[in-house]
């Protein structure tokens, strides 16, 4: 009796070792975004509240707590209060399978991969009906906008897992590192690298970054589906968006480039002083996963918005062709046992 | 003593009961498919706790992830109006009633506990090693191979067919031509000339 009660708590302060770090993560993923944008387009950006604006992610959200909710006339008010929560709850649930170390995982299950392709599907009824319910037009019409995308890009992200887990012969997340033990050439983004370049272009389109933000054009649609919220409505679209970006960043880092293998994995060139750094560590996840994030924010600085029929044109028409020619290849190659890879 | 399975179980299944009936009974297209998708889920929880991981997460994954948010997509375009509809339902009823009698005799007929030989009810259980999905694979890239090409392929007709229905030619469309202007470059769309300034020392 007690032993199942000590489980469920035990199982509870591992969601708040996750979660409350993701949070974190998220809010100074804000200050990063505003601050390495600023340096690209040569300004400062915050740098009011905090030494150099640090405590701005913290400003920001006791503004947003405190803020009233404004609800629209004529909204559905149920769906209004529901949709900023379907979009923020799948984007922490999909943590939970998401592997930090060997054995550092909440939920270890053979399906991992499926898993998170259905978890990360659910959030685009948040946007819907979001749109929906607002009863306004560039809410409504940013919702389509982003249920099209999703839908759409929701089909090459699939079927570059398909590769990933060809290669791996496993669905577990875990097992998928594994597999990718070796050194810098035995990692997936070698021998899939149109597939790496497709999940990552989807991941992009997957969370309305740019350049593929469509769904919140701000110079054709204002803000697209959360125009009419504010507060802790617009503050929950906002922590799922973000979490979203640091879950496709963590899950290239597992799927295309190894985990939390080190690059310098049996490299015998290293002076013996510097042995360590070819020990497999949590910190080198953190540091693909960061140069992932930081990679979003570098495209959002560069690239302009793309054309919607364009944006359609890429998924379909591009990625999808790309993906599954490279599955066929694959499997030739697992076929022939292409060394050192498909053994 | 009810253990955490029954307490699941029964938790999900008048869940899914539940909002089976609010998919009926709400008086919006929107609730109503909001129901559906909660129904989803709670089936996938049910189908979890058979160990049916891949088909409960597949159900997920296409239902639930595409074919319900393209539904939902339908739906909020139409802005259908249950309530003036019901009036006229109410007219069928006795006919209703019938019908929906017989549906459910045949469905106890044919999928109740007897054609199922259920011999044991509770929690099932499977080896250390045990994985759904390469059970399910196995099955069905070997015994079931056949049909499941087949139903690939009727699935394709049918889509060839809503397109081939529904395509008008290119006559009506409005649409950029990609390829010209992905070949569009400096090289042949802007020509530098040079002339003599038209004002002699200016303004």
């Amino acid at each position: 009796m007690f032993e199942g009660f000590f489980a469920l708590i035990w199982i509870v302060i591992k969601i708040l070792a996750i979660a409350l770090p993701l949070i974190g993560v998220v809010a100074y993923l804000t200050l990063a975004e505003r601050k390495i944008i600023g340096y690209q387009q040569s300004r400062i950006g915050p740098n009011r509240a905090g030494v150099r604006g640090l405590l701005q992610p913290i400003a920001d959200a006791i503004k947003l707590v405190f803020k009233e909710m404004i609800f629209p006339t004529a909204s559905n008010r149920y769906l209004f209060i529901i949709a900023p929560l379907l979009a923020f709850v799948p984007a922490l649930v999909t943590w939970s399978v998401i592997p930090f170390s060997e054995g550092l995982v909440l939920a270890d299950v053979n399906a991992g991969v499926l898993l998170v392709l259905a978890f990360s599907s659910l959030g685009i009824y948040g946007l819907l009906l979001s749109g929906w319910s607002s009863n306004s037009k560039y809410a409504f019409l940013g919702a389509l906008r982003a249920c099209g995308q999703a839908v759409s890009y929701e089909i090459p992200m699939g079927f570059a897992l398909v590769g990933v887990l060809m290669a791996a012969d496993s669905m577990n997340m875990s097992e998928i590192v594994r597999h990718q033990a070796g050194g810098i050439w035995h990692w997936y983004a070698v021998p899939l690298l149109p597939l790496f370049l497709v999940y990552w272009i989807s991941g992009l389109a997957e969370t309305n970054r740019a350049p593929f933000d469509v769904a919140e054009g701000e110079s054709e649609i204002v803000a697209g589906f959360h125009v009419e919220y504010s507060g802790m409505g617009f503050a929950l679209f906002f922590l799922a968006e973000y979490a979203n970006m640091a879950l496709i960043a963590i899950l290239t880092s597992l799927f295309f480039l190894g985990g939390w293998n080190s690059p310098f994995e049996g490299a015998g060139w290293l002076p013996s002083t510097l042995a360590w750094l070819q020990a497999p560590c949590m910190l080198w996840l953190f540091i693909k996963t960061g140069f992932f994030l930081f990679l979003y924010l570098w495209i959002r600085a560069t690239y302009p918005r793309y054309r919607y029929d364009q944006i359609m044109r890429l998924g379909w028409k591009v990625l999808i062709p790309v993906t599954l020619v490279w599955l066929v290849v694959e499997g030739l190659a697992i076929q022939w046992h292409v060394q050192p890879w498909f053994v | 003593m009810i253990d955490v399975q029954t307490l699941t179980f029964f938790a999900f299944s008048g869940l899914l009961l539940l909002s089976a009936g609010g998919v009926v009974f709400s008086r919006h297209a929107v609730s109503s498919v909001m129901f559906l998708i909660l129904c989803f889920l709670c089936s996938t929880v049910l189908w979890l706790m058979l160990h049916a991981e891949f088909l409960g997460l597949a159900l997920l994954f296409v239902y639930v992830g595409a074919v319900m948010t393209l539904f939902l997509f339908v739906v909020m375009m139409l802005n259908v109006k249950i309530d003036a509809t019901k009036a006229r339902l109410l007219k069928y009823f006795p006919f209703v009633l019938v019908l929906g009698g017989g549906l459910v005799t045949m469905l106890w007929l044919a999928l109740g506990p007897d054609a199922f030989s259920i011999k044991k009810t509770g929690v099932l259980a499977f080896s250390e090693h045990y994985n759904n999905t390469r059970a399910i694979g196995e099955v069905m890239y070997t015994q079931f191979v056949i049909p499941l090409e087949l139903t690939a392929g009727i699935l394709l007709v049918a889509m060839v067919a809503a397109i081939a229905l529904t395509f008008r030619g290119s006559q009506q469309r409005r649409v950029q031509d990609t390829p010209k202007q992905l070949m569009a470059s400096k090289a042949n769309n802007l020509r530098i000339v040079s002339m003599a300034s038209e004002h002699e020392g200016g303004e």
